[in-house]
């Protein structure tokens, strides 16, 4: 999981992305890929499943073979953390 | 279920996947207007919102995406080398996969092959959603474009805007030069015309006394004689006068027929100022749909064999706004236009907008739904109509897609 993080890291700071190129709309697009890939992999998988593939929790607990409850959590946490680390881009927060 | 057990379930509902048991209880709570869930609830819609823009394609160098891709390949082995994806997607799609399928192969439950199937079926989802983030991006551009052209315009025309002001300005200072002259050359001629008048009245005196002498024999006829000249000397002078008056009213006229044709220009000039703001205005309101958080895209499909046309619905439900776009259109027969419909439940199709494609096929509308609509718009569709539109579809059909 530490390894991941530093992976992440790189590709923030990767040359590419020189302050002169970015605009307002990826910086927010950053924000929320930074902000995805501090997810955990649990938690991303679990989010991913239910955004993307529009999965029900029960689909998604057959599917990692997992308790009911345990992908609830986890998908709630993601959100929570998500909405934690989004919070400069919310309404509520201007 | 109390209000808490409630609140927590809201980012779920969001993301919808919750069962239809709890959907009811989520919804009935909210019926009872629960202000604070109401809150969070917009909240949490908009932290699901912005979850695609993680997705904006951002050129990574090639060795980010080598490394990712070598990541990619010792989690997975060699087997599946050749499942590389045919382009770069987000990183972070490619490596919670990679270690989805390490994590799963560890856990033991699933077979190595299906861990395999899933990875093929993340890569097409990535590619999808890549596509999405580029269509939005190409959007973009294209509105980011327009308004730049737009700002240009606007500075063209300011400028001579500021030109024709200045020339009706000169021309205004000109008109009340020559007003000045003009009313003196009048009191000259009035001047004139006054002494003509007395000296005509002392040449008809002086010709009774004439008259009168003559029959008592010469003395004062030289004397006649000299008023006479001067009398015609004048008359000359009050013609040249009233010349001059005649060619200076000319002027004024001319001047003033100038003047009005310049204030004309100047307020077609601030009018066309005026419109080019507004279309600025609309410009940035479609840039600020396309950059808030809260943007979802949506597809359309041809609805009709053989058209090559795609349309894609952008909304924002923060912004509360809507943006259709319509590509390989063909062009509508005479006296008729497309029209776009939202569909909900409960109203049936609702005119969204009408729009005639330019050259290249491409059509589009902004609109904003009545609030009442808003959320419950499940599909959108695009029928051929009479131009102007109609309350209800009767043409046939030519894109449609859920939302």
């Amino acid at each position: 999981m530490a390894e991941e993080k530093s992976e992440g890291q790189q590709v923030a700071n990767d040359p590419a992305d020189t302050p002169e190129e970015t605009t307002d709309l990826e910086q927010r697009a950053r924000l929320v890929r930074n902000a995805l890939e501090d997810l955990s992999a649990d938690q991303r998988i679990a989010l991913e499943l239910s955004f993307f593939r529009g999965l029900t929790h029960i689909e998604i607990a057959e599917q990692l073979n997992e308790p009911l409850g345990t992908v609830k959590t986890r998908i709630r946490s993601a959100m929570l953390k998500l909405r934690e680390r989004l919070r400069p881009l919310l309404s509520s927060n201007s | 279920m109390n209000h808490q057990e409630i609140k927590d379930l809201l980012p779920l509902y969001v993301l919808g996947g919750l069962d239809k048991e709890s959907v009811d209880t989520v919804e009935h709570h909210l019926a009872e207007s629960c202000d604070s869930c109401t809150v969070e609830l917009r909240e949490w819609r908009e932290v699901t919102g912005l979850i695609p823009l993680g997705f904006m394609p951002t050129s990574p160098s090639a060795t980010v995406k080598e490394r990712l891709m070598a990541r990619v390949r010792q989690d997975l082995g060699a087997k599946v080398v050749s499942l590389r994806p045919r382009r770069w997607r987000p990183s972070w799609v490619a490596i919670p996969l990679a270690a989805a399928a390490a994590v799963l192969v560890a856990i033991g439950g699933l077979r190595y092959q299906e861990a395999v199937s899933r990875y093929q079926e993340a890569i097409r989802r990535a590619d999808e959603e890549s596509e999405r983030a580029t269509v939005v991006a190409s959007l973009l551009e294209q509105e980011q474009n327009k308004v730049a052209n737009r700002e240009t315009e606007i500075k063209q025309l300011n400028t001579r805007l500021v030109e024709q002001q200045v020339a009706v300005a000169e021309k205004s200072q000109a008109a009340a030069q020559l007003e000045a002259t003009l009313a003196e050359q009048r009191r000259l001629v009035a001047m004139r015309e006054q002494e003509l008048v007395q000296v005509q009245r002392a040449s008809t005196a002086l010709k009774q006394e004439l008259e009168r002498l003559r029959s008592l024999g010469g003395g004062k006829r030289v004397e006649v004689a000299a008023y006479e000249r001067q009398i015609a000397e004048l008359r000359n002078a009050l013609t040249g006068q009233r010349e001059v008056v005649a060619s200076r009213e000319h002027e004024l006229g001319e001047l003033r027929k100038a003047l009005e044709q310049q204030t004309t220009l100047v307020q077609a000039s601030s009018r066309e100022v005026e419109q080019l703001r507004d279309a600025l205005a609309r410009q940035r309101g479609i840039i600020e749909v396309l950059t808030s958080p809260g943007l979802r895209v949506g597809y359309l499909h041809r609805a009709k064999v053989g058209l090559g046309t795609q349309g894609h619905v952008l909304w924002n439900e923060q912004k509360k706004a809507w943006l259709f776009y319509a590509f390989g259109m063909p062009q509508p027969p005479a006296g008729k236009e497309y029209q776009v419909w939202f569909m909900t439940e409960r109203e049936g199709p609702v005119s969204a907008g009408l729009f005639i494609p330019d050259q290249t096929g491409t059509g589009h509308v902004l609109a904003a739904p009545p609030s009442k609509l808003f959320g419950r718009i499940t599909a959108a569709a695009v029928t051929l109509e009479p131009a102007g539109g109609l309350p209800k579809p009767s043409g046939e059909m030519y894109l449609r897609g859920s939302l």
